[in-house]
């Protein structure tokens, strides 16, 4: 679980290039209001989560719920990845 | 009609004081209560030394509070500056030194900060207060004679040589498009405009100013709605939004990846937007979803106001291959001069040359770059004339045709970039031996900004990027960022910026959704 949030960190200092120090990317902060993440920086961030993941993000998806913070980002991704391994196992077999 | 922007508040305070002026977090803020804060604010500077032709800063969050420091500043006779939150201190100073400011408004948390940040010995700034501090101070208005010609604003837009340039409009200039505006959008005392722009784009004009001029509701969208869509669509809908104003990449968001459906908003009944073009099939697309509204391309550079307008037909026609920037405003004159120095008839390309009461004084200290922005056209009388830099053309039926620039200005979210500040700021690391800026045409954002870079050491490409954001705003910031060994050269050894475009475009087609 952990490294979700620690990947997210990394992709926002060394992708979205935030200057601040990488202890300020606290778990509860609000990304979009301290400035940390913009529409811009939004969208890439989701498309970075689906490329690396391999996880679908939908439009609906796209609520402070599920990225506001870096722990919703983290509980959001587990959720989707255990979708994903659930689609990925036939019930019968 | 007043020709002065800070009496439109006090008219519609005298007229409607009960009426609802601002709705932000913290609630309802009335004509009568805006006009006495803004009275307060206004008294506040006078105290602290501001006198009629002074440039006051705004470093405001964007609640009521903006809009009692915009009324603050004009009602002291002097003219406000913005500062916008979220953009580095750096590019502020320059501001802040270029505009000869000495007093700042900011929100009573950041006041020791702002100073720390923008004051010291280089600096001409004396002051920082918050609106606050004059609660107690006098509500009535400070009698201070105001002219029309007299500066209202000032606004900050990319330069090619690095440094931002002050755009200064006055009130005059600014009433024109205010006073046309709020008469053919119809905008009353029961509408409710959405302010998505910000102080520092003059977009938000519109928004601030129509509704005074109406004593309508302006409603500020907060940051979490501006960033998530179906937030917005919340937003939109529960605040009951009658007028959007904003750049076609916000519309595209609200209408595309918000979930609603067609009919959602019923309450938005008008539609307009600015600040770059609108690619057709996302327009269709929100003239279905938004069925009932009425949508309008407005256009100009912050040199001009909105100098063309163009009402978008219901039903848009199918064989549509492209949107005018349409008609001038009344009262302004537009003509295109070609390359070899004659007035483009139709059908031929040339820069768009605007003319009129909206267009602006000049850059702020800077008269000659004004007098090369503001001269006659060939052939025309000896009047100065504002040169867009953008090619135009004009159909048969008197629509003109936003075609592209003459330079390497481009727009993202809206704003203007010139991509060489870009390459100046990037250019300012040590690790840097030369580097190049390209941009990307994208469908959401117009367009993303790609450099490449040649380096002396090596550096990982964040950290310059992390540098870009110390110095740029960030919608200036490249969004991707390549190490080279060399970069690309033509036959005439000059950069092959050709060559880097159609590579950045390829990369971008691969990463971006």
């Amino acid at each position: 679980m952990r490294d979700i949030a620690d990947q997210v960190r990394t992709f926002i200092v060394e992708d979205l290039g935030w200057e601040g120090p990488r202890a300020e990317l606290t778990d509860d902060l609000p990304l979009i209001e301290k400035g940390v993440l913009d529409s811009l920086g939004l969208l890439s961030l989701v498309t970075h989560l689906e490329d690396r993941l391999g996880i679908r993000v939908e439009d609906r998806d796209m609520v402070p719920d599920n990225l506001g913070t870096l722990r919703n980002i983290d509980r959001f991704v587990a959720q989707k990845l255990e979708a994903a391994r659930d689609r990925n196992t036939p019930a019968t077999r | 009609m007043t020709d002065l922007l800070h009496q439109l508040l006090r008219e519609s305070a005298a007229r409607t004081p009960h009426a609802t002026a601002v709705i932000d977090d913290a609630g309802v803020t009335t004509y009568a209560e805006l006009d006495q804060r803004a009275n307060q604010v206004a008294h506040l500077l006078r105290s602290r030394g501001v006198r009629p032709g002074d440039r006051v800063g705004l470093h405001l969050p964007r609640t009521a509070d903006a809009l009692v420091g915009v009324y603050g500043v004009l009602a002291a006779g002097a003219a406000y500056v913005p500062l916008p939150l979220g953009v580095p201190a750096s590019r502020l100073r320059t501001i802040v030194i270029d505009a000869g400011i000495r007093i700042i408004l900011a929100a009573h948390d950041d006041t020791t900060q702002v100073r720390a940040d923008l004051g010291g010995p280089d600096s001409p700034l004396t002051d920082v207060v918050a609106p606050r501090a004059a609660a107690e101070l006098s509500g009535e208005p400070p009698q201070i004679p105001v002219e029309p010609d007299d500066l209202a604003y000032v606004l900050y837009t990319s330069g090619s040589t690095g440094v931002p340039k002050g755009v200064m409009i006055s009130h005059r200039n600014a009433m024109s498009f205010v006073d046309w505006a709020a008469r053919e959008f119809c905008v009353t005392g029961e509408d409710r405009l959405a302010n998505h722009a910000p102080l520092h784009f003059d977009l938000s004009v519109f928004d601030v100013f129509a509704a005074a001029w109406a004593g309508a509701a302006v409603v500020p969208v907060p940051p979490q709605a501006a960033a998530f869509p179906a937030v917005l669509a919340d937003f939109v809908r529960t605040q009951q939004i009658t007028v959007w104003y904003s750049v076609p990449s916000a519309l595209n968001l609200l209408v595309s990846r918000s979930g609603l459906r067609a009919g959602d908003l019923p309450a938005l009944r008008l539609v307009l937007f600015a600040g770059e073009v609108y690619p057709l099939p996302q327009l269709r697309s929100a003239l279905e979803t938004l069925p009932d509204a009425c949508f309008y391309n407005l256009y100009g550079p912050t040199e001009t106001n909105v100098c063309t307008y163009y009402r978008v037909p219901r039903p848009f026609p199918a064989d549509s291959a492209a949107l005018p920037i349409g008609i001038p405003l009344p009262g302004i004159d537009l003509c295109a001069e070609t390359d070899d120095g004659r007035l483009a008839g139709v059908g031929e390309t040339g820069e768009l040359c605007v003319r009129g009461t909206t267009v602006m004084r000049g850059y702020l200290g800077d008269p000659a770059r004004t007098a090369q922005a503001l001269r006659p056209v060939v052939d025309g009388p000896g009047i100065p004339t504002y040169h867009t830099g953008d090619l135009v053309t004009r159909d048969s039926d008197g629509h003109w045709h936003f075609l592209g620039r003459r330079d390497s200005q481009i727009k993202t979210r809206g704003y203007r970039v010139e991509l060489g500040e870009v390459e100046r700021a990037l250019a300012l690391h040590p690790a840097v031996v030369e580097c190049a800026v390209v941009a990307v045409p994208d469908e959401e954002f117009g367009h993303l900004i790609a450099a490449f870079v040649v380096l002396r050491e090596e550096v990982a490409t964040a950290r310059l990027t992390a540098h870009c954001r110390t110095v740029l705003p960030s919608y200036m910031v490249p969004w991707r960022m390549r190490a080279v060994t060399a970069l690309p050269r033509t036959t005439t050894d000059k950069i092959d910026y050709r060559l880097l475009k159609a590579d950045a475009e390829e990369s971008a087609h691969a990463g971006h959704r």
